[in-house]
Protein backbone atom coordinates (compact mmCIF):
# COMPACT_ATOMS: atom_id res chain seq x y z
CA UNK A 1 0.00 0.00 0.00
CA UNK A 2 2.74 2.57 0.91
CA UNK A 3 4.23 1.18 -1.80
CA UNK A 4 2.00 2.31 -4.40
CA UNK A 5 1.40 5.62 -2.36
CA UNK A 6 5.22 6.13 -2.88
CA UNK A 7 4.84 5.53 -6.73
CA UNK A 8 1.20 7.58 -7.32
CA UNK A 9 3.88 10.23 -5.53
CA UNK A 10 6.68 9.86 -7.52
CA UNK A 11 4.47 10.11 -10.32
CA UNK A 12 3.21 13.70 -9.54
CA UNK A 13 6.31 15.05 -8.80
CA UNK A 14 7.57 18.38 -8.47
CA UNK A 15 7.54 18.65 -12.33
CA UNK A 16 4.45 17.45 -12.44
CA UNK A 17 1.22 19.72 -12.93
CA UNK A 18 0.22 21.39 -9.57
CA UNK A 19 -3.59 20.79 -10.58
CA UNK A 20 -5.68 18.20 -12.61
CA UNK A 21 -8.65 19.01 -14.08
CA UNK A 22 -11.43 17.56 -16.18
CA UNK A 23 -14.68 19.89 -17.36
CA UNK A 24 -15.39 22.01 -13.93
CA UNK A 25 -13.84 19.61 -11.35
CA UNK A 26 -10.77 21.06 -10.31
CA UNK A 27 -7.99 18.48 -8.07
CA UNK A 28 -5.57 20.86 -6.12
CA UNK A 29 -2.28 18.24 -5.79
CA UNK A 30 -0.72 20.01 -3.37
CA UNK A 31 -3.61 20.94 -0.89
CA UNK A 32 -5.05 17.81 -2.10
CA UNK A 33 -8.78 19.67 -2.44
CA UNK A 34 -11.23 19.43 -4.82
CA UNK A 35 -13.44 21.80 -6.49
CA UNK A 36 -16.03 21.63 -8.99
CA UNK A 37 -18.09 24.91 -9.87
CA UNK A 38 -18.10 27.31 -7.16
CA UNK A 39 -18.18 24.25 -4.69
CA UNK A 40 -15.01 22.33 -2.16
CA UNK A 41 -15.48 18.96 -2.16
CA UNK A 42 -13.89 17.24 0.68
CA UNK A 43 -11.89 14.00 0.64
CA UNK A 44 -10.49 11.65 2.55
CA UNK A 45 -7.18 10.40 2.01
CA UNK A 46 -8.32 7.07 -0.10
CA UNK A 47 -10.78 9.27 -1.93
CA UNK A 48 -8.50 11.42 -2.86
CA UNK A 49 -6.03 8.46 -4.91
CA UNK A 50 -9.37 7.05 -6.48
CA UNK A 51 -9.98 10.53 -8.05
CA UNK A 52 -6.65 11.14 -8.76
CA UNK A 53 -6.17 7.65 -10.47
CA UNK A 54 -9.18 8.16 -12.49
CA UNK A 55 -8.56 11.97 -13.44
CA UNK A 56 -4.92 10.95 -14.83
CA UNK A 57 -6.33 7.92 -16.70
CA UNK A 58 -8.97 10.28 -18.02
CA UNK A 59 -10.73 8.88 -20.89
CA UNK A 60 -9.77 5.42 -20.18
CA UNK A 61 -11.68 2.30 -19.00
CA UNK A 62 -10.51 1.16 -15.95
CA UNK A 63 -11.43 -2.61 -14.84
CA UNK A 64 -12.08 -3.34 -10.57
CA UNK A 65 -9.21 -5.34 -10.41
CA UNK A 66 -6.75 -2.90 -12.02
CA UNK A 67 -8.38 0.05 -9.66
CA UNK A 68 -8.25 -2.48 -6.67
CA UNK A 69 -4.35 -3.11 -7.93
CA UNK A 70 -3.30 0.49 -8.23
CA UNK A 71 -5.14 2.32 -5.89
CA UNK A 72 -5.55 -0.06 -2.71
CA UNK A 73 -2.70 -2.68 -3.99
CA UNK A 74 -4.69 -5.35 -3.86
CA UNK A 75 -2.95 -8.18 -6.07
CA UNK A 76 -5.06 -11.16 -5.32
CA UNK A 77 -7.94 -12.43 -6.60
CA UNK A 78 -10.14 -12.11 -3.51
CA UNK A 79 -13.97 -10.81 -3.23
CA UNK A 80 -14.15 -7.42 -2.19
CA UNK A 81 -16.72 -4.82 -3.12
CA UNK A 82 -14.40 -1.76 -1.82
CA UNK A 83 -13.87 -0.64 -5.17
CA UNK A 84 -17.72 -0.24 -5.75
CA UNK A 85 -18.35 1.10 -2.21
CA UNK A 86 -15.64 4.10 -2.82
CA UNK A 87 -16.97 4.64 -6.30
CA UNK A 88 -20.26 5.25 -4.87
CA UNK A 89 -18.49 7.53 -2.41
CA UNK A 90 -16.68 9.47 -5.00
CA UNK A 91 -20.09 9.68 -7.20
CA UNK A 92 -21.96 11.00 -4.54
CA UNK A 93 -19.10 13.65 -4.02
CA UNK A 94 -18.41 14.57 -6.97
CA UNK A 95 -21.51 14.02 -9.43
CA UNK A 96 -24.56 13.60 -7.64
CA UNK A 97 -25.28 17.33 -7.29
CA UNK A 98 -24.14 18.45 -10.76
CA UNK A 99 -25.73 17.79 -14.65
CA UNK A 100 -23.06 16.69 -15.85
CA UNK A 101 -21.73 13.00 -14.55
CA UNK A 102 -18.09 12.57 -15.21
CA UNK A 103 -18.01 9.26 -13.81
CA UNK A 104 -19.60 6.55 -16.29
CA UNK A 105 -19.90 3.11 -15.26
CA UNK A 106 -19.40 0.09 -18.40
CA UNK A 107 -21.07 -2.97 -17.25
CA UNK A 108 -18.60 -5.65 -16.99
CA UNK A 109 -15.75 -3.63 -17.98
CA UNK A 110 -15.27 -1.60 -15.21
CA UNK A 111 -15.53 2.98 -14.63
CA UNK A 112 -14.65 5.83 -16.95
CA UNK A 113 -14.02 8.76 -16.01
CA UNK A 114 -14.99 11.86 -18.78
CA UNK A 115 -15.81 15.50 -19.32
CA UNK A 116 -18.02 14.72 -21.95
CA UNK A 117 -20.69 11.48 -20.89
CA UNK A 118 -21.82 10.80 -24.48
CA UNK A 119 -18.26 10.21 -25.98
CA UNK A 120 -16.83 6.84 -26.91
CA UNK A 121 -14.28 5.04 -24.41
CA UNK A 122 -10.18 5.74 -25.19
CA UNK A 123 -9.16 1.87 -26.36
CA UNK B 1 -16.84 15.26 68.23
CA UNK B 2 -17.84 11.76 67.93
CA UNK B 3 -21.40 11.21 65.90
CA UNK B 4 -22.64 10.13 69.30
CA UNK B 5 -22.38 13.13 70.80
CA UNK B 6 -23.48 15.01 67.57
CA UNK B 7 -26.45 13.00 67.54
CA UNK B 8 -27.46 13.82 71.04
CA UNK B 9 -26.45 17.27 71.13
CA UNK B 10 -28.44 17.58 68.21
CA UNK B 11 -31.68 16.28 69.62
CA UNK B 12 -30.96 18.17 72.68
CA UNK B 13 -31.28 21.23 71.37
CA UNK B 14 -33.84 20.37 69.60
CA UNK B 15 -35.96 19.29 72.57
CA UNK B 16 -34.86 22.48 74.27
CA UNK B 17 -36.34 24.44 71.91
CA UNK B 18 -39.42 22.89 70.79
CA UNK B 19 -40.53 22.18 74.90
CA UNK B 20 -39.37 25.74 75.57
CA UNK B 21 -41.90 27.19 73.00
CA UNK B 22 -44.68 25.14 73.73
CA UNK B 23 -44.28 26.00 77.70
CA UNK B 24 -44.09 29.57 76.48
CA UNK B 25 -47.43 29.23 74.31
CA UNK B 26 -49.15 27.75 77.51
CA UNK B 27 -48.19 30.23 79.60
CA UNK B 28 -49.13 33.30 77.27
CA UNK B 29 -52.26 31.99 76.70
CA UNK B 30 -52.58 31.23 80.38
CA UNK B 31 -51.88 35.38 81.25
CA UNK B 32 -54.11 36.31 78.55
CA UNK B 33 -57.09 34.46 79.33
CA UNK B 34 -56.70 35.73 83.04
CA UNK B 35 -56.29 39.36 81.78
CA UNK B 36 -59.73 38.63 79.33
CA UNK B 37 -61.22 37.18 82.01
CA UNK B 38 -60.52 39.76 84.90
CA UNK B 39 -61.68 42.28 82.50
CA UNK B 40 -65.28 40.73 82.18
CA UNK B 41 -65.21 40.56 85.69
CA UNK B 42 -64.96 44.75 85.58
CA UNK B 43 -67.37 45.14 82.88
CA UNK B 44 -69.93 43.15 85.18
CA UNK B 45 -68.64 45.53 88.63
CA UNK B 46 -69.02 48.40 86.43
CA UNK B 47 -72.73 47.58 85.48
CA UNK B 48 -73.51 46.67 89.30
CA UNK B 49 -72.01 50.34 90.57
CA UNK B 50 -73.79 52.21 87.76
CA UNK B 51 -76.84 50.89 87.99
CA UNK B 52 -76.09 50.73 92.48
CA UNK B 53 -75.45 54.49 91.79
CA UNK B 54 -78.69 55.81 90.37
CA UNK B 55 -80.63 53.49 92.24
CA UNK B 56 -79.42 53.40 95.86
CA UNK B 57 -79.45 56.50 97.98
CA UNK B 58 -76.44 55.84 99.61
CA UNK B 59 -74.07 54.99 97.13
CA UNK B 60 -70.59 56.45 98.66
CA UNK B 61 -71.53 55.05 102.36
CA UNK B 62 -70.78 51.92 102.38
CA UNK B 63 -70.47 49.86 105.44
CA UNK B 64 -67.02 49.48 104.88
CA UNK B 65 -65.37 51.97 103.32
CA UNK B 66 -61.66 51.30 103.85
CA UNK B 67 -61.97 47.81 102.76
CA UNK B 68 -62.92 49.37 99.49
CA UNK B 69 -60.32 51.54 99.62
CA UNK B 70 -57.19 48.97 100.43
CA UNK B 71 -58.49 46.90 97.68
CA UNK B 72 -60.00 43.47 99.36
CA UNK B 73 -59.78 40.53 97.17
CA UNK B 74 -62.08 41.08 94.30
CA UNK B 75 -62.81 44.66 94.56
CA UNK B 76 -62.24 46.84 92.02
CA UNK B 77 -59.27 49.50 93.53
CA UNK B 78 -60.43 52.24 90.96
CA UNK B 79 -63.59 53.54 89.99
CA UNK B 80 -64.98 56.43 88.41
CA UNK B 81 -68.25 57.44 87.46
CA UNK B 82 -69.16 60.36 85.11
CA UNK B 83 -72.28 62.22 84.03
CA UNK B 84 -73.42 62.74 80.52
CA UNK B 85 -71.42 65.69 79.96
CA UNK B 86 -68.41 63.91 81.40
CA UNK B 87 -68.00 65.66 85.05
CA UNK B 88 -66.70 63.13 87.40
CA UNK B 89 -69.67 62.34 89.98
CA UNK B 90 -67.92 59.59 91.88
CA UNK B 91 -64.20 58.51 92.18
CA UNK B 92 -62.03 56.43 93.98
CA UNK B 93 -58.37 55.37 93.09
CA UNK B 94 -56.47 53.73 95.47
CA UNK B 95 -54.04 52.01 92.92
CA UNK B 96 -50.85 53.62 92.68
CA UNK B 97 -49.80 54.58 89.53
CA UNK B 98 -52.91 56.97 89.13
CA UNK B 99 -54.67 56.64 86.31
CA UNK B 100 -55.47 59.43 83.85
CA UNK B 101 -58.82 59.23 81.54
CA UNK B 102 -59.04 62.17 79.25
CA UNK B 103 -62.05 63.61 77.26
CA UNK B 104 -61.12 62.24 74.20
CA UNK B 105 -61.22 58.63 76.14
CA UNK B 106 -64.69 59.27 77.70
CA UNK B 107 -65.64 60.15 74.61
CA UNK B 108 -64.63 56.99 72.81
CA UNK B 109 -66.36 55.00 75.58
CA UNK B 110 -69.60 56.83 74.52
CA UNK B 111 -69.29 56.00 71.01
CA UNK B 112 -68.36 52.19 71.34
CA UNK B 113 -70.43 51.42 74.79
CA UNK B 114 -67.75 49.11 76.13
CA UNK B 115 -64.12 49.64 76.04
CA UNK B 116 -61.65 47.93 78.15
CA UNK B 117 -58.22 48.82 78.90
CA UNK B 118 -54.97 48.66 80.77
CA UNK B 119 -52.69 51.34 81.99
CA UNK B 120 -49.34 49.62 83.58
CA UNK B 121 -50.68 46.99 85.54
CA UNK B 122 -53.98 48.12 86.33
CA UNK B 123 -56.52 46.81 83.56
CA UNK B 124 -59.97 48.30 83.17
CA UNK B 125 -63.64 48.44 82.04
CA UNK B 126 -65.54 51.36 80.37
CA UNK B 127 -68.95 51.29 80.35
CA UNK B 128 -71.02 54.21 78.66
CA UNK B 129 -75.38 53.95 79.15
CA UNK B 130 -77.73 54.80 77.09
CA UNK B 131 -79.14 58.71 76.86
CA UNK B 132 -82.41 57.11 78.45
CA UNK B 133 -80.88 54.62 80.78
CA UNK B 134 -79.48 56.28 83.43
CA UNK B 135 -78.95 59.96 81.47
CA UNK B 136 -75.95 58.65 79.98
CA UNK B 137 -73.63 57.44 83.39
CA UNK B 138 -70.41 55.95 82.02
CA UNK B 139 -68.24 53.95 84.62
CA UNK B 140 -64.93 52.95 84.50
CA UNK B 141 -63.83 50.30 86.55
CA UNK B 142 -60.53 48.48 86.98
CA UNK B 143 -57.67 47.53 89.34
CA UNK B 144 -54.73 45.24 89.56
CA UNK B 145 -55.01 41.37 89.08
CA UNK B 146 -52.96 40.73 91.79
CA UNK B 147 -54.83 36.99 92.77
CA UNK B 148 -55.05 36.24 88.91
CA UNK B 149 -51.43 37.16 88.68
CA UNK B 150 -50.02 35.65 91.20
CA UNK B 151 -52.06 32.43 89.62
CA UNK B 152 -50.18 32.77 86.45
CA UNK B 153 -46.75 33.55 88.17
CA UNK B 154 -46.77 30.39 89.82
CA UNK B 155 -47.96 28.49 86.73
CA UNK B 156 -44.76 30.14 85.15
CA UNK B 157 -42.50 28.72 87.81
CA UNK B 158 -43.92 25.34 86.99
CA UNK B 159 -43.39 25.50 83.76
CA UNK B 160 -39.61 26.94 83.96
CA UNK B 161 -38.65 24.05 86.16
CA UNK B 162 -41.03 21.28 83.76
CA UNK B 163 -38.62 22.77 81.21
CA UNK B 164 -35.60 22.25 82.67
CA UNK B 165 -36.50 18.89 83.67
CA UNK B 166 -37.02 18.17 80.38
CA UNK B 167 -34.00 19.31 78.91
CA UNK B 168 -31.72 17.60 81.35
CA UNK B 169 -33.92 14.26 81.11
CA UNK B 170 -33.65 14.59 77.46
CA UNK B 171 -29.85 15.17 77.81
CA UNK B 172 -29.36 12.04 79.47
CA UNK B 173 -31.70 9.73 77.62
CA UNK B 174 -30.98 11.13 74.42
CA UNK B 175 -26.94 9.92 74.79
CA UNK B 176 -27.95 6.89 76.12
CA UNK B 177 -30.14 6.03 72.81
CA UNK B 178 -28.10 7.61 70.19
CA UNK B 179 -25.15 5.62 71.62
CA UNK B 180 -28.44 2.10 70.79
CA UNK B 181 -29.00 3.62 67.53
CA UNK B 182 -25.23 3.82 66.37
CA UNK B 183 -23.99 0.37 67.71
CA UNK B 184 -24.50 -1.33 64.42
CA UNK B 185 -22.39 0.98 63.01
CA UNK B 186 -19.71 1.02 65.29
CA UNK B 187 -20.29 -3.10 64.76
CA UNK B 188 -20.13 -2.80 61.24
CA UNK B 189 -16.88 -1.03 62.33
CA UNK B 190 -15.28 -3.49 64.10
CA UNK B 191 -16.06 -6.32 62.11
CA UNK B 192 -14.56 -4.54 58.94
CA UNK B 193 -11.54 -3.64 61.34
CA UNK B 194 -10.79 -7.07 62.31
CA UNK B 195 -10.50 -8.53 58.78
CA UNK B 196 -7.51 -9.35 57.31
CA UNK B 197 -6.62 -10.42 53.97
CA UNK B 198 -7.73 -13.74 53.03
CA UNK B 199 -10.32 -14.00 56.20
CA UNK B 200 -12.30 -11.54 55.07
CA UNK B 201 -13.59 -12.77 52.05
CA UNK B 202 -15.66 -15.15 54.50
CA UNK B 203 -17.97 -13.37 56.35
CA UNK B 204 -20.81 -11.72 55.54
CA UNK B 205 -22.88 -9.25 57.89
CA UNK B 206 -25.89 -9.98 59.89
CA UNK B 207 -27.21 -6.31 59.65
CA UNK B 208 -28.18 -7.11 56.32
CA UNK B 209 -31.70 -8.14 57.29
CA UNK B 210 -32.74 -4.62 58.88
CA UNK B 211 -34.38 -2.59 56.57
CA UNK B 212 -33.03 1.26 57.17
CA UNK B 213 -29.99 2.57 56.39
CA UNK B 214 -27.98 0.38 58.33
CA UNK B 215 -29.16 -2.46 56.39
CA UNK B 216 -28.73 -1.53 53.38
CA UNK B 217 -25.06 -0.66 54.11
CA UNK B 218 -24.74 -3.99 55.57
CA UNK B 219 -25.93 -5.21 52.32
CA UNK B 220 -24.18 -3.00 50.13
CA UNK B 221 -21.07 -4.28 52.10
CA UNK B 222 -22.07 -8.01 51.52
CA UNK B 223 -22.56 -7.45 47.88
CA UNK B 224 -18.93 -5.73 47.36
CA UNK B 225 -17.13 -8.60 49.72
CA UNK B 226 -18.96 -11.06 46.98
CA UNK B 227 -18.01 -9.25 44.01
CA UNK B 228 -14.17 -9.40 45.60
CA UNK B 229 -14.44 -13.10 46.28
CA UNK B 230 -15.51 -13.87 43.06
CA UNK B 231 -12.74 -11.38 41.25
CA UNK B 232 -9.81 -13.46 43.55
CA UNK B 233 -11.33 -16.57 43.03
CA UNK B 234 -11.32 -15.70 39.26
CA UNK B 235 -7.62 -14.84 38.96
CA UNK B 236 -6.52 -17.44 40.90
CA UNK B 237 -8.59 -19.94 38.73
CA UNK B 238 -6.76 -17.89 35.84
CA UNK B 239 -3.25 -17.81 37.17
CA UNK B 240 -3.45 -21.90 37.38
CA UNK B 241 -4.63 -22.17 34.90
CA UNK B 242 -2.60 -20.16 32.43
CA UNK B 243 0.72 -21.42 34.25
CA UNK B 244 -0.43 -24.98 33.69
CA UNK B 245 -1.55 -24.16 29.84
CA UNK B 246 2.37 -22.69 29.51
CA UNK B 247 4.10 -25.93 31.73
CA UNK B 248 2.31 -28.94 30.06
CA UNK B 249 3.46 -28.03 26.37
CA UNK B 250 6.78 -27.35 27.77
CA UNK B 251 7.17 -30.23 29.66
CA UNK B 252 6.20 -32.82 26.98
CA UNK B 253 8.70 -30.38 24.31
CA UNK B 254 11.21 -31.06 27.12
CA UNK B 255 10.35 -35.08 27.42
CA UNK B 256 10.91 -35.45 23.57
CA UNK B 257 14.15 -33.62 23.59
CA UNK B 258 15.64 -36.11 26.48
CA UNK B 259 14.15 -39.00 24.36
CA UNK B 260 15.39 -38.16 21.09
CA UNK B 261 19.30 -37.29 22.89
CA UNK B 262 18.99 -41.22 24.37
CA UNK B 263 20.62 -42.27 20.93
CA UNK B 264 22.39 -41.40 17.68
CA UNK B 265 19.82 -40.53 15.05
CA UNK B 266 20.45 -39.67 11.41
CA UNK B 267 20.40 -36.30 10.07
CA UNK B 268 17.21 -36.87 8.97
CA UNK B 269 15.35 -37.18 11.96
CA UNK B 270 16.87 -34.75 13.71
CA UNK B 271 15.32 -32.37 11.19
CA UNK B 272 12.32 -33.79 11.17
CA UNK B 273 11.81 -33.56 15.35
CA UNK B 274 13.92 -30.16 15.28
CA UNK B 275 10.94 -28.76 12.96
CA UNK B 276 8.10 -30.03 14.61
CA UNK B 277 9.53 -28.73 18.15
CA UNK B 278 9.71 -25.05 16.87
CA UNK B 279 6.59 -25.43 15.53
CA UNK B 280 5.44 -26.11 19.02
CA UNK B 281 7.50 -23.69 20.28
CA UNK B 282 5.69 -20.77 18.02
CA UNK B 283 2.44 -22.23 19.02
CA UNK B 284 3.90 -21.35 22.90
CA UNK B 285 4.99 -18.34 21.99
CA UNK B 286 1.89 -17.31 19.96
CA UNK B 287 0.21 -18.27 23.42
CA UNK B 288 2.51 -16.75 25.97
CA UNK B 289 2.06 -13.48 23.76
CA UNK B 290 -2.30 -13.22 23.86
CA UNK B 291 -1.79 -14.08 27.69
CA UNK B 292 0.25 -11.04 27.87
CA UNK B 293 -1.76 -8.93 25.98
CA UNK B 294 -4.74 -10.20 28.06
CA UNK B 295 -3.40 -9.31 31.10
CA UNK B 296 -2.06 -6.31 29.90
CA UNK B 297 -5.16 -4.86 28.70
CA UNK B 298 -6.72 -6.29 32.54
CA UNK B 299 -4.33 -4.16 34.12
CA UNK B 300 -3.72 -1.15 32.16
CA UNK B 301 -5.64 -0.77 29.72
CA UNK B 302 -5.83 2.63 29.77
CA UNK B 303 -2.33 3.52 29.27
CA UNK B 304 -3.06 2.85 25.50
CA UNK B 305 -3.37 5.63 23.32
CA UNK B 306 -6.60 5.95 21.34
CA UNK B 307 -6.13 7.06 17.55
CA UNK B 308 -8.80 7.96 15.00
CA UNK B 309 -8.56 4.76 12.52
CA UNK B 310 -10.82 3.67 8.87
CA UNK B 311 -12.29 0.62 10.22
CA UNK B 312 -12.05 -0.28 5.81
CA UNK B 313 -8.81 0.49 6.07
CA UNK B 314 -8.00 -1.59 8.73
CA UNK B 315 -9.52 -4.40 7.19
CA UNK B 316 -8.35 -4.06 4.25
CA UNK B 317 -4.85 -4.61 5.71
CA UNK B 318 -6.40 -7.37 7.51
CA UNK B 319 -7.54 -8.82 4.41
CA UNK B 320 -3.94 -8.62 2.47
CA UNK B 321 -2.01 -10.11 5.41
CA UNK B 322 -4.02 -13.09 4.80
CA UNK B 323 -3.35 -13.02 1.09
CA UNK B 324 -0.31 -13.28 1.56
CA UNK B 325 0.38 -15.70 4.04
CA UNK B 326 -2.44 -17.97 3.55
CA UNK B 327 -3.08 -17.76 -0.50
CA UNK B 328 -5.23 -20.56 -0.32
CA UNK B 329 -7.94 -19.29 2.64
CA UNK B 330 -10.52 -17.17 0.66
CA UNK B 331 -10.84 -13.76 2.78
CA UNK B 332 -14.33 -12.25 1.19
CA UNK B 333 -14.57 -8.41 2.54
CA UNK B 334 -17.48 -6.44 1.88
CA UNK B 335 -18.29 -2.79 3.15
CA UNK B 336 -21.40 -1.36 4.04
CA UNK B 337 -22.68 0.55 0.65
CA UNK B 338 -25.41 2.25 2.25
CA UNK B 339 -22.71 4.48 4.00
CA UNK B 340 -23.21 8.07 3.14
CA UNK B 341 -19.37 8.98 3.68
CA UNK B 342 -16.04 6.92 3.84
CA UNK B 343 -15.33 9.06 6.99
CA UNK B 344 -18.44 7.38 8.66
CA UNK B 345 -16.22 4.17 8.85
CA UNK B 346 -13.88 5.84 11.61
CA UNK B 347 -13.29 4.27 15.25
CA UNK B 348 -11.47 5.50 17.95
CA UNK B 349 -8.62 2.95 19.31
CA UNK B 350 -5.56 1.29 18.98
CA UNK B 351 -4.84 -0.63 15.21
CA UNK B 352 -2.73 -3.13 16.57
CA UNK B 353 -5.48 -4.39 18.81
CA UNK B 354 -8.12 -4.66 16.27
CA UNK B 355 -5.79 -6.05 13.85
CA UNK B 356 -4.91 -8.60 16.39
CA UNK B 357 -8.63 -9.11 17.03
CA UNK B 358 -9.25 -9.79 13.36
CA UNK B 359 -6.91 -12.48 12.67
CA UNK B 360 -7.56 -13.92 15.67
CA UNK B 361 -11.54 -14.23 14.26
CA UNK B 362 -10.21 -15.11 11.23
CA UNK B 363 -7.73 -17.74 12.38
CA UNK B 364 -10.30 -19.38 14.34
CA UNK B 365 -12.73 -19.49 11.19
CA UNK B 366 -10.46 -21.10 9.12
CA UNK B 367 -9.46 -23.46 11.90
CA UNK B 368 -13.10 -24.78 12.33
CA UNK B 369 -14.12 -25.33 8.99
CA UNK B 370 -12.59 -27.37 6.04
CA UNK B 371 -14.05 -25.29 3.21
CA UNK B 372 -11.54 -21.82 4.10
CA UNK B 373 -14.35 -19.71 3.69
CA UNK B 374 -14.16 -16.54 5.72
CA UNK B 375 -16.49 -13.44 4.65
CA UNK B 376 -15.86 -10.23 6.90
CA UNK B 377 -18.82 -7.45 6.79
CA UNK B 378 -18.49 -4.39 7.66
CA UNK B 379 -22.01 -2.75 8.96
CA UNK B 380 -22.94 0.88 9.60
CA UNK B 381 -26.08 -0.33 11.94
CA UNK B 382 -28.37 1.64 13.99
CA UNK B 383 -27.88 0.65 18.18
CA UNK B 384 -29.35 2.54 21.09
CA UNK B 385 -27.02 5.08 21.62
CA UNK B 386 -27.05 5.88 17.48
CA UNK B 387 -24.91 4.47 15.74
CA UNK B 388 -22.49 1.44 15.57
CA UNK B 389 -19.75 0.00 13.12
CA UNK B 390 -20.35 -3.89 13.02
CA UNK B 391 -17.14 -6.06 12.21
CA UNK B 392 -18.77 -9.51 11.11
CA UNK B 393 -16.36 -12.46 10.25
CA UNK B 394 -18.93 -15.45 8.85
CA UNK B 395 -17.70 -18.93 8.33
CA UNK B 396 -19.75 -22.18 7.29
CA UNK B 397 -17.47 -24.76 9.29
CA UNK B 398 -18.81 -27.05 12.08
CA UNK B 399 -20.32 -24.60 14.06
CA UNK B 400 -20.59 -24.04 18.25
CA UNK B 401 -23.17 -25.64 20.02
CA UNK B 402 -25.80 -23.48 21.91
CA UNK B 403 -24.74 -24.80 25.63
CA UNK B 404 -21.22 -23.90 25.05
CA UNK B 405 -21.69 -20.24 23.64
CA UNK B 406 -21.97 -18.83 27.12
CA UNK B 407 -18.79 -19.90 28.47
CA UNK B 408 -17.03 -19.36 24.87
CA UNK B 409 -15.22 -15.83 25.70
CA UNK B 410 -13.63 -17.16 29.16
CA UNK B 411 -10.08 -17.80 29.14
CA UNK B 412 -8.57 -21.35 28.43
CA UNK B 413 -12.26 -22.45 27.31
CA UNK B 414 -12.70 -24.65 24.76
CA UNK B 415 -15.16 -26.44 23.34
CA UNK B 416 -16.11 -30.09 22.37
CA UNK B 417 -16.29 -29.10 19.21
CA UNK B 418 -13.05 -28.30 18.55
CA UNK B 419 -12.14 -31.77 17.87
CA UNK B 420 -8.68 -31.69 18.27
CA UNK B 421 -7.43 -28.40 17.00
CA UNK B 422 -4.44 -27.46 18.18
CA UNK B 423 -4.86 -23.99 20.61
CA UNK B 424 -5.14 -22.80 24.18
CA UNK B 425 -8.48 -21.47 24.17
CA UNK B 426 -7.34 -17.69 24.51
CA UNK B 427 -7.99 -15.91 21.36
CA UNK B 428 -11.98 -15.61 21.68
CA UNK B 429 -11.16 -14.30 25.49
CA UNK B 430 -8.37 -11.66 23.93
CA UNK B 431 -10.67 -10.45 20.84
CA UNK B 432 -14.15 -10.15 23.62
CA UNK B 433 -11.34 -7.67 25.73
CA UNK B 434 -10.24 -5.79 23.22
CA UNK B 435 -14.04 -5.22 22.12
CA UNK B 436 -14.99 -4.20 25.43
CA UNK B 437 -11.58 -1.81 25.42
CA UNK B 438 -13.00 0.28 22.58
CA UNK B 439 -16.16 0.27 24.43
CA UNK B 440 -17.67 -2.13 21.81
CA UNK B 441 -18.88 -5.79 22.62
CA UNK B 442 -18.19 -9.25 21.19
CA UNK B 443 -21.62 -11.43 19.71
CA UNK B 444 -21.48 -14.61 18.72
CA UNK B 445 -24.43 -16.56 16.35
CA UNK B 446 -23.47 -20.03 15.42
CA UNK B 447 -25.84 -23.35 14.31
CA UNK B 448 -24.22 -26.55 14.60
CA UNK B 449 -23.32 -27.97 11.03
CA UNK B 450 -24.00 -24.72 9.27
CA UNK B 451 -21.41 -22.26 10.72
CA UNK B 452 -20.89 -19.49 12.63
CA UNK B 453 -20.67 -15.55 12.98
CA UNK B 454 -18.45 -13.49 15.34
CA UNK B 455 -19.37 -9.79 15.21
CA UNK B 456 -17.34 -7.31 16.83
CA UNK B 457 -19.86 -3.62 17.61
CA UNK B 458 -17.55 -0.76 17.83
CA UNK B 459 -18.72 3.17 18.78
CA UNK B 460 -17.94 5.03 15.78
CA UNK B 461 -16.69 8.70 16.35
CA UNK B 462 -19.33 9.61 14.00
CA UNK B 463 -22.96 9.32 14.99
CA UNK B 464 -22.70 7.89 18.47
CA UNK B 465 -24.45 9.92 21.45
Amino acid sequence: MDRIRALLRRNTGDSGPRQLQVADLVLDLQTKEARRGSKTIPLTAKEFHLLEYFMKNKGKVLSRAKLAADVWGIHFDTGTNVVDVYLNFLRKKVDRDFETKLLVTHIGQGYRMTDDPNSEPES
Amino acid sequence: MTLRHQLSRTLLVLVAGVLGLVLLGVYAQVERQRGVSYRERMRLRAYAEGVRFMESPDFGMEVNPQARAQGAEGEPQFLALYSIQNQLLYGMDSTNGGVVLGVPFLNKVRQEGLVNGRQGMVEWAALAFGKEQYNGLLVVCGGVDAQGRDQVRRLAWVLSIAWVLGVVLTWLLSYRFAGRALRPVSHLLDKVDSVHAEQALQFNLPEAARKDEIGRLARRFNDLMDRLREAVGTRQQFLGLASHQLRTPLASMKTEMEVLLLQERSPEEYRVALSGLLQRLEDLNATARRLLALVQLEAGGDALRRTALGLDDVLLEVQAWWGRHRPDARIELLLDEGVEDAGLFTVQGDEELLKTALHNLIENALKYSDNLWVQVQLRRERSPKGYALAVAVADRGRGIPEDQIPRLFEPFYRGTNSGGQPGHGLGLALVSKIATWHGGVLEVQSKVGVGSTFTLVLPPIFGHA
